[in-house]
């Protein structure tokens, strides 16, 4: 479904990204794991547009990203949960959901019922405002936000970030819950246990490329990456 | 005059005040830019409604719609000129670069329709209405019940539906509006657009009581400008009221001394509130994202 | 001239834009001296005007970065001053002239010190404000100031018997005085003065924490503008010999603002550039009659456009890309000596007791309490929201806290203002990289010296040519670049930099003021392993050379190794204290990082922390 093709990221003369090839396929979860400032982010806005490739190309549905505004591209189907959450801070939960919501009236109850029974807790604070939500609360609205679009395929960008494990259990619990629901998720985190717990497939990514890839439980039982990340 | 005439004299001056306010609020709200020009498009929404009026014998307040979509139109062509571009760029530049379109609309003015002050026409007909003591003109009525009518639409637009939703949020983070599908540029350019009818709207409400003239709208500029610092920065109800704060204060003080101790005195009043509370009455709690 | 220094002088011709800029000049002198009739005459003088109006708005708007629109008041106020003093009291020019300069600057003095602590647009429209308030005195005194049509028969500028009334020689006073500004200006901002209005513009409290008074920067450029708009407002009251209110109106400072745009924000040559091409745009359009203000307004606009950063930056940049120059030279290391004798006397370095701190409801620090000995490396640790950045930036000064002491040195700090604390000798970094992108890696590291230098107004004007605290800055600068392993990019500008390189970067500033106690903030997140390994190994250096440092850091891999004990912060409090082998194991530790029931797989050694990857 989406197909990341040798793409370069470059911030001025420092090349953030090299020659980075992923793919995702439709009804799976896939992990990006590394470390904070390996490329993860930039990889996500460089799919979203919010960051233009200097070589490769980005594919979603057989559709050549390359030319299309972000705004263009998230309308054929893609969903991005930022990093930091960015839930409209003057927006009531209610309004985050809706704004985000595309088509008929109608549909717009349907996505908000969905959102509150994916999360009940919003449903409790659906009228606060996006700024008076605490972190926990703020993640989930975000998420919930890239859903009402209904997307093929959900960029999930450090979820854990500010968040206690707890709530991130609670929070990337959802995520096999939405790839039974028909969208793909892609997740990037810096937190690997939990993203090989809850994903098929991942890709650890370092200094800007793809060091190993393959399946969560094969890596999560090879000692590479723990060495990578864990020490000892 | 009684205090409660003059009281009413400066909310219906008040009324006129807040559009201009409102339509300033938008677009520093939308794109974090100061529009200085807001003034000359008040004025320009004064010329259209006279030259109109001049053409067409039709009842005025079928020509206010046609003043807003040509004052929507300057202003959609105004930030394509001194926003977009310069979008990244330090916001000073931003401020030039709308001062310097309302520069170019004033010449425009005096070239299209001379230095004299002129007189527009009136709303719903001369006349005054009395009551209880109080007199207020027939226009300055109309023109209460057209600001707040566009008042309560506005805020209906912005509270209850899908595109106030939409430019709401594009306000507050343009990226992430961008990232949940929202064309951010266009709807930027659409509230540019509504601010700038709002100042539009505002002209042909006064142009019949007060005189347009190339350069009238500076004074204006800066009246917006204080309403919304004082009425807390970026808050819509405190541009309404920063505007009736002034308007009142201009009627009722320079009814007892001159207008320009008044003017002086406002802006005595205004220095203080900045040392007292900088941030306004309404202040915004809220960190927008640049 | 001997041969060395007329390589010397060609060489800083040759730099930049220099050479055009220099045969410029040297054309418009020809050009004034021999060649212009008296109204081309009085064009260029009020070209010269401009610019001195420009060059005093560069020090407030370009260099401290701060919108003032007051610019045009104090230009009015030194011309009426000259004005009334000059035809109604009949006072000569060496009388006039020092007062126009004055009373603006004392009016500047009055409302500066309110007005400056008011941020941005609140402080653009306070000045505008009291620009408004000025002119409406204007034209209601009207026996003093003659009201809307002002006052005529302004005397012309008469010096020792000789009268400058006819246009030549205005134009040579008119330009002595912009040279005798320009290099005063210049000089003022050549050295490492002027690279600390570079740092503070971009982040206040980067400057703060580093040792220089915001504050005291912002007035003091508000001041020079004042001086500089009087002055040149009492030229401008000789030159028309009439003042009225538009000299003080918004028009004049849409001009002074538009010019500065135009020409570039911090360069003298900008200034002048910028006032001459809008007077001359006006002269040009004038022609065009009725329309000529829209012309006018058309032609800046595309020059806003093309160039947003300023016509001088432009062309700049526009010779960089044709002709590159070769890249400077990295000055010659200097000893950068740290205190290694132990001023403390056993007491601990920095004493931390019962600080709370709390915003709105949300209660950051509640009662924290520990010690940091001289010359040891502590690590703070805690999950996310524990407030750890809180206390350091209580520590820096950047935060008042709502109760308790912070004793450095003994003394206490709490309370005190960041460039203070600086002073004393405390160093910090940032979670965000607060690097000054267009300043080379050198002079972002030399920055942070001003205090040990004694950079300041004074001190920048006493000496000419190149600024000696800057060069002996740099010269240290470069130790501290070399301890961090980054002496090899250090004449290049930061901006491009890798993220890992500048966060080494950043690290350097701290050491290069050669402070007691180093904070460093999550130092290693977005570095990969090797770049920790070597961090670490680079840290361990400097406290080996008498640093005391203090580490907030998640990455518990990396701060094993390094730190010699590790405090464990939780919602705001204290919840362990000892080595890291303790801490790691500690129960309390655990469980706020984990969290209870957490269902995670069990870890190789039964739940320690070491072995986990801690949400940040």
């Amino acid at each position: 479904m989406l197909t990341v093709d040798n793409i370069v990221v470059r911030y001025g003369s420092v090349t953030a990204l090299r020659n980075v090839s992923l793919e995702v396929g439709s009804a799976e979860s896939v992990a990006l794991i590394g470390a904070n400032g390996a490329g993860k982010s930039t990889l996500f806005k460089s799919i979203i547009g919010l960051l233009p490739l200097h070589a490769g190309a980005v594919t979603f549905q057989n559709t050549s990203l390359g030319q299309l505004s972000p705004d263009r591209r998230i309308r054929l189907g893609i969903g991005y949960a930022p990093e930091g959450r960015r839930v409209f801070p003057g927006l009531t939960v209610r309004e985050n959901l809706e704004v985000a919501v595309r088509g008929a009236v109608r549909s717009r109850s349907e996505m908000l019922d969905f959102a509150f029974a994916m999360f009940p807790e919003l449903a409790r604070r659906q009228d606060a405002r996006g700024w008076q939500l605490s972190g926990g609360q703020q993640q989930m609205l975000a998420i919930a936000r890239a859903l009402m679009g209904r997307p093929k395929l959900l960029l999930l960008d450090e979820p854990s970030l500010g968040l206690s494990p707890k709530l991130v259990d609670e929070v990337l619990r959802q995520v096999p819950l939405i790839v039974r629901r028909g969208t793909s998720v892609l997740l990037a985190e810096q937190n690997v246990a939990k993203a090989l717990k809850y994903c098929d497939r991942a890709y650890v990514i370092e200094v800007g490329r793809v060091a190993i890839s393959g399946q969560a439980d094969e890596l999560r039982r090879s000692d590479i990456v723990r060495k990578a990340y864990l020490g000892g | 005059m009684s205090f409660l005439q003059l009281l009413l004299n400066g909310v219906a001056l008040g009324a006129t005040y807040a559009l201009v306010s409102l339509g300033f609020v938008f677009i520093v709200n939308a794109t974090g830019a100061v529009n200085f020009a807001q003034g000359d498009l008040v004025m320009a929404g004064g010329y259209v409604a006279i030259a109109l009026a001049s053409l067409f014998p039709v009842p005025f307040l079928l020509l206010l719609p046609v003043v807003a979509l040509i004052t929507f139109v300057l202003g959609i062509v105004i930030s394509l000129i001194a926003y977009f571009p310069l979008m990244r760029r330090p916001p000073a530049t931003v401020f030039i670069s709308t001062l310097l379109c309302g520069m170019i609309l004033q010449n425009g003015f005096l070239v299209l329709f001379g230095p004299e002050a002129r007189s527009g026409p009136a709303l719903i007909g001369t006349g005054m209405l009395h009551f209880g003591g109080l007199e207020l003109s027939r226009q300055a009525a109309g023109t209460i019940i057209v600001a707040a009518i566009i008042i309560v639409v506005q805020y209906v637009l912005f509270a209850k539906t899908q595109l106030g939703r939409r430019l709401r949020a594009t306000a507050e983070d343009r990226e992430m509006a961008e990232a949940i599908g929202i064309p951010a540029k266009i709807l930027i350019g659409i509230t540019f657009g509504l601010g700038t009818s709002l100042a539009g709207i505002a002209g042909a409400l006064l142009a019949n009581q007060y005189f347009v003239y190339p350069t009238g709208g500076v004074a204006l500029s800066v009246l917006a400008y204080i309403a919304v610092v004082i009425g807390g920065w970026g808050s819509l109800a405190g541009a309404v009221l920063g505007s009736l704060l002034i308007s009142v204060f201009q009627v009722v003080v320079s009814a007892y001394v001159s207008y320009a101790v008044a003017t002086g005195c406002l802006y005595a009043t205004l220095l203080l509130i900045f040392f007292l509370r900088p941030q306004g009455i309404f202040a915004e709690r809220v960190q927008r994202r640049a | 001239m001997q041969p060395r220094s007329a390589e010397r002088l060609w060489n800083w011709l040759s730099q930049g834009i220099r050479l055009p800029l220099f045969a410029a000049t040297i054309l418009l002198a020809v050009y004034g001296l021999f060649y212009a009739n008296p109204y081309e005459l009085r064009t260029l003088s009020l070209c010269g005007i401009y610019a001195l109006m420009v060059i005093g708005f560069q020090f407030v708007f370009g260099h401290a970065g701060a919108v003032s629109l007051a610019q045009a008041t104090f230009f009015g106020l030194g011309a009426y001053v000259t004005g009334i003093l000059g035809a109604s009291y009949g006072l000569g020019f060496f009388a006039t002239f020092p007062l126009s300069c004055l009373v603006p600057t004392v009016v500047a003095l009055c409302i500066g010190i309110p007005v400056l602590r008011l941020e941005d647009h609140y402080f653009a429209l306070a000045t505008m404000g009291i620009g408004l308030v000025v002119v409406l005195v204007a034209i209601q005194w009207q026996s003093v100031t003659g009201g809307t049509n002002g006052l005529p028969g302004v005397p012309p500028i008469e010096v020792l018997g000789f009268s400058a009334a006819r246009r030549f020689p205005m134009f040579v006073i008119v330009w002595a005085f912009v040279a005798l500004g320009g290099l005063i200006g210049f000089q003022i901002m050549r050295g490492l003065y002027g690279r600390a209005f570079h740092v503070m513009r971009e982040s206040h409290s980067a400057a703060a924490c580093m040792g220089i008074n915001v504050s005291r920067l912002r007035f003091t450029a508000f001041l020079l503008s004042a001086v500089y708009a009087g002055a040149a407002g009492a030229l401008m009251a000789h030159l028309s010999r009439v003042v009225s209110p538009e000299n003080l109106e918004l028009p004049v400072m849409v001009t002074c603002l538009t010019m500065t745009v135009i020409g570039g924000r911090t360069r003298i040559a900008g200034a002048i550039l910028g006032a001459s091409l809008v007077v001359y745009l006006r002269e040009w359009f004038r022609i065009l009659e009725n329309f000529y203000l829209m012309a006018y307004g058309a032609a800046a606009l595309a020059i806003l456009m093309v160039a947003p950063y300023g016509l001088v930056g432009a062309a700049e940049r526009l010779r960089e890309r044709l002709l590159s120059s070769p890249p400077p030279q990295p000055p010659v290391p200097a000893t950068l000596r740290f205190s290694e004798t132990s001023v403390t006397n056993g007491e601990p370095l920095l004493v931390v007791a019962d600080v709370a701190k709390a915003f709105g409801g949300l209660r950051a620090l509640d009662g924290v309490s520990f010690t940091v000995a001289e010359g040891e490396i502590v690590g703070l640790i805690g999950p996310n929201g524990s407030g750890k950045t809180t206390l350091l930036n209580i520590i820096s000064g950047l935060y008042q806290p709502d109760r308790g002491s912070i004793k450095f040195l003994g003394q206490e700090i709490a309370g005190d203002p960041a460039h203070r604390i600086a002073r004393l000798g405390i160093a910090r970094t940032f979670q965000h990289i607060n690097l000054a992108d267009d300043l080379s890696v050198l002079d972002n590291i030399a920055v942070a010296r001003f205090a040990n230098e004694g950079a300041g107004i004074w001190q920048s004007l006493a000496f000419p040519g190149p600024d000696p605290a800057l060069r002996h800055a740099r010269a240290v600068a470069m130790t501290a670049a070399d301890m961090m392993g980054v002496a090899g990019v250090a004449m290049q500008a930061s901006g491009k930099l890798p993220y890992g390189t500048r966060r080494r970067v950043e690290v350097a500033r701290t050491l290069a003021a050669a402070p007691r106690l180093l904070l460093l903030d999550e130092p290693a997140a977005g570095l990969n392993e090797e770049e920790q390994r070597d961090f670490a190994c680079r840290i361990r250096e400097s406290a080996s050379r008498g640093l005391t440092i203090l580490i907030i850091e998640h990455n518990l891999v990396f701060l094993q190794e390094l730190v010699g004990r590790m405090i464990c912060l939780d919602r705001g409090r204290v919840i362990a204290e000892g080595v890291p082998a303790e801490v790691q194991q500690n129960k309390a530790v655990i469980e706020a990082y984990l969290g209870r029931d957490d269902g995670l797989e069990p870890e190789r050694d039964g739940g320690t922390i070491s072995n986990l990857q801690a949400a940040p």
